[in-house]
């Protein structure tokens, strides 16, 4: 039913539509205020994890090694850096030989055996085998070369900034016995820094 | 059916929301890593065949052999070296340490002596072991 102006209520109606437009126009005019806005900004970056071997005489883990005998231990040494901004929770070790493994990596008991220690300084020598003339530290007690997900203990690389002198012994069991005559592999080293714990800022 | 078609759909429903549930925490608890790598490769010795030796046999009247080791090639990483001497028939006759006068020169007893056959090797013995690697052997014979 449509609303006629010829009738008094239509009137009506549409005057008191009329009245109370106009007094919401009138009260929004009433209800102005000054303002004034401001702002700040604040510039936010993600930590950078980073960790670095060294290079040249800081690591001579990629030398390759030849004519092992049972008994023998292989001495090598590699600086362990945390160059990102970022502290660590935790640095692991994944070793593995993929398509190269032979019985050097796949017997665990008479196969090689890792080893690795943290000096708290430069290790000293000229070769095998070197010392520590700081403190040493057990950063990966022995146990089969080959391993997934070893947590490094005692690294001061948890700290940005911080540099671990690592030394990793590679040693071949006395009992390894004729079929290891050789036996080669390629051992794929993986160390893995991983952010330090979440905080509240 | 209108049943069976309901259930899958609720099974469906609820496999999507399980699946959901398990990849928000993965996403939640995702991390900055870094890799660093090296791949040394590691090599084990072999011991080689001798490469040279120079091994006499003289007889007595045919009966009486003597064979004696005037030099040979060591084998590189062996610590230990011998030579066995077998008889016309292929029996063992003597082991000599090459490492001693005495394991170089052998003289039999009397009997036929005929073409004798002699092997050199070179082993690791592992210290405070007693594990022994061998190594490959130097054949010849031997005939006067």
């Amino acid at each position: 039913m449509a609303i006629s102006l010829k009738t008094t209520s239509g009137k009506i109606l549409a005057s008191v539509a009329l009245v109370s437009t106009a007094a919401a126009v009138a009260g929004m005019g009433t209800y102005g205020a000054f303002t004034s806005s401001t702002s700040a900004s604040q510039a936010v970056t993600a930590g950078t994890v980073t960790i670095a071997l060294g290079t040249g005489a800081n690591n001579t883990l990629n030398v390759p090694v030849a004519g092992l005998l049972p008994g023998d231990k292989v001495e090598k040494l590699v600086t362990l850096a945390n160059t990102g901004n970022s502290d660590l929770n935790n640095v692991t070790l994944t070793t593995s030989a993929g398509a190269t493994g032979s019985l050097l990596t796949t017997d665990t008991t008479n196969g090689l055996q890792l080893t690795i220690e943290n000096c708290s300084v430069a290790w000293t020598g000229s070769a095998a085998p070197y010392t520590c003339t700081g403190t040493k530290t057990t950063v990966l007690a022995s146990g089969p070369v080959i391993a997934a997900n070893k947590a490094l203990n005692n690294l001061t690389s948890l700290t940005s900034n911080k540099t671990d002198n690592l030394k990793v012994t590679t040693a071949f069991p006395t009992t390894a016995g004729d079929t290891f005559q050789g036996a080669t592999s390629t051992i794929g080293f993986s160390f893995t820094g991983t952010q330090r714990t979440e905080t509240t800022k | 059916m209108t049943t069976r078609t309901s259930f899958l759909r609720t099974l469906v429903i609820a496999a999507v929301v399980a699946l959901g549930l398990i990849a928000a925490p993965t996403a939640a608890f995702a991390a900055f890593t870094d890799v660093e790598r090296a791949t040394p490769q590691y090599t084990a010795a072999s011991l080689a065949v001798p490469a040279a030796a120079n091994v006499t046999m003289t007889c007595s009247f045919g009966i009486r052999a003597t064979v004696t080791v005037n030099s040979f090639s060591t084998v590189a990483n062996a610590n230990y070296h011998d030579i066995k001497i077998f008889d016309r028939s292929g029996n063992l006759e003597f082991t000599g340490d090459l490492s001693k006068a005495a394991g170089k020169t052998y003289t039999s007893g009397y009997e036929v002596i005929g073409t004798w056959t002699y092997e050199i090797r070179g082993y690791y013995k592992v210290p405070g072991s007693t594990n022994t690697w061998t190594g490959k052997v130097l054949k010849g014979s031997l005939s006067c």
